[in-house]
């Protein structure tokens, strides 16, 4: 929410005479993580519309997120303690997204002012994940966050904006295997002139569907329950094998 | 064949797994052994979330158990009430164990603690086993009997007060030594993901004396309860026991078993225990490797919340 209100307060003061309009579509409003899931891609699809009588620019550049529900966790580290590796010291990681995916149309500093850049946290690098900056380990547990999930393919930047004619563009993303469920938002910005001048947001939903999402429900919600139907269903196929292979 | 695991949240190979159970499944069959000791680790190698393996490894203990204990039983080879001691007892460490874990999980300390008691106990276990065998294998090229149990001989563990009697077992045992062991197995059982089949025969054996006829069938009711409770209680506190993996070790145990019991009978006893002691030992070591040498990636994330799960 901070993050689009941000946003919003660029586009009002940075382009007092907005003359373009961004609209984007995503190829798919929702992802179903079934038993044989390994990944889906994710395409966006970006159309710039300038005002009417207003002559469009040539100079567009683009930047796209993708970004997953937000997340807190705790990051350890291991050292070692009388020849042994162990967690030792850790920190809290108070909010990040779980998943986040850039595009752009050139590298971030060739397409806006590095405040902007900063402001809406356009690459890995100014990404806000809610670390304690103050600690002086921060900026050692910082890169290997994001090294752990670029390594997990859940973070990632790359310039792989495609502009397909002078006003319309695609990228595209991939949401791999362990992809996080929940909503993601899709936010597009366009530049010109090394200004923002315009934004859209969309958004779309990653389920767990069929057997899966329905085992990983009620586990979570009946876990009673479960609990006795797993021990229940142990005890049946162990009763079961013991009948069909019966030696004796 | 890619299957997603519901609980641990992880696409996995399914034939992987399939054969995971079935290898475990047949050397559980061939040298009688629960095996859960080397399907959790496996389990844990292959990358599945330490957590996940633990919990997840009950529910197939259960169903291995339970179906070896069935024949044990047909054969009226079970010391119905020796084994409610220890169940009692079982399920009471089974609780403790839960809260431990779930207490280790919070300060990011379970992989540790798993990692350094498989070190400990499969280190300490194989080695005895495998000089027990090579011991008994050198007297036999001698020309000597393996040395026989003295029935009747008694320890201090015989003075202990709160006596009852086991009328299959032909024993008069105080009840501390039992609930001890059935506390620790049960505890031990939660907290590793293993039956104990291979801590608590040798215990009932050397140190209570209890007849050999009857020791496995007899533990395995004490591990089927265990299990049971431990299956219920880590679904309600750790919510990771991953029903659809355990459903896949079971087919695969169930399957693997049967050979291995079939191969089984003929092979020696001391070679089959000089066998799962060098198993036993190279778990261990493995372990070891893993808490000793440098890791590749020293830093780890742990969910706390969020990320829509």
């Amino acid at each position: 929410m901070k993050r689009l209100a941000a946003a919003l307060f660029l586009v009002a003061v940075a382009s007092p005479a907005a003359a373009e309009r961004l609209t984007i579509a995503l190829s798919l409003a929702q992802v179903e993580i079934a038993s044989n899931f390994s990944g889906a891609p994710m395409t966006v699809f970006g159309v710039i519309a300038a005002d009417r009588g207003a002559q469009p620019a040539a100079d567009y550049q683009v930047a796209v997120m993708v970004l997953g529900p937000t997340e807190s966790l705790v990051e350890r580290r291991k050292d070692r303690l009388v020849g042994i590796w162990m967690n030792r010291a850790a920190m809290t990681i108070g909010g990040a997204p779980s998943y986040y995916a850039l595009q752009t149309s050139e590298e971030p500093h060739a397409i806006a002012k590095p405040d902007i850049l900063n402001r809406l946290q356009i690459g890995l690098d100014r990404l806000a994940i809610g670390l304690d900056e103050r600690d002086p380990a921060s900026g050692e547990f910082r890169s290997a966050y994001i090294r752990l999930k670029e390594k997990a393919g859940l973070y990632s930047e790359e310039t792989a904006v495609r502009f397909l004619g002078p006003l319309i563009f695609r990228t595209g993303t991939f949401l791999p295997a362990n992809t996080p469920v929940g909503r993601y938002t899709v936010i597009a910005y366009l530049f010109s002139g090394d200004n923002l001048v315009a934004h859209a947001q969309d958004y779309f939903v990653v389920t767990k569907s069929g057997l899966e999402g329905s085992i990983a429900q009620f586990a979570r919600n009946q876990s009673l329950a479960y609990g006795i139907l797993s021990a229940a269903l142990a005890l049946f196929v162990g009763w079961a094998g013991g009948v069909i292979f019966r030696r004796d | 064949m890619l299957i997603y695991l519901p609980i641990a949240e992880i696409s996995v190979n399914m034939f992987i797994i399939l054969g995971m159970g079935a290898a475990i499944g047949f050397l559980s069959g061939l040298l009688g052994v629960g095996g859960g000791f080397l399907l959790t680790p496996l389990l844990i190698f292959a990358g599945i979330p330490p957590v996940a393996a633990v919990a997840s490894v009950a529910p197939q203990i259960v169903a291995s158990s339970a179906s070896a204990a069935l024949s044990y039983w047909r054969r009226n080879l079970i010391d119905i009430k020796l084994a409610a001691v220890l169940s009692v007892a079982g399920i009471a460490g089974t609780a403790i164990g839960i809260v431990v874990f779930q207490a280790l999980v919070q300060v990011g300390q379970l992989d540790l603690i798993v990692a350094l008691s498989y070190v400990l106990f499969l280190g300490t276990i194989g080695g005895l086993m495998v000089w027990e065998s090579v011991k008994a294998m050198l007297a036999a090229r001698a020309g000597q009997p393996a040395p026989l149990r003295r029935t009747g001989q008694h320890t201090w563990i015989h003075g202990l007060p709160f006596k009852m009697r086991f009328k299959r077992s032909r024993l008069y045992l105080s009840l501390i030594p039992l609930a001890l062991l059935g506390i620790g197995i049960g505890m031990l059982g939660t907290l590793l993901g293993i039956g104990g089949g291979f801590l608590i025969v040798p215990a009932l054996i050397y140190i209570l004396r209890v007849p050999s006829k009857v020791v496995v069938g007899t533990s395995l009711v004490q591990i089927v309860a265990s299990m049971t409770v431990a299956t219920v209680l880590h679904s309600v506190s750790s919510q990771s026991v991953d029903i659809a993996l355990a459903v896949i070790l079971m087919i695969g145990g169930v399957i693997g078993a049967q050979f291995g019991a079939r191969v089984g009978q003929s092979i020696r006893s001391d070679q089959l225990r000089a066998l799962l002691g060098l198993l036993v030992l190279a778990v261990a070591l493995r372990f070891l490797v893993g808490l000793v040498i440098t890791p590749t990636e020293r830093y780890g994330v742990t969910l706390l919340s969020g990320g829509g799960r």
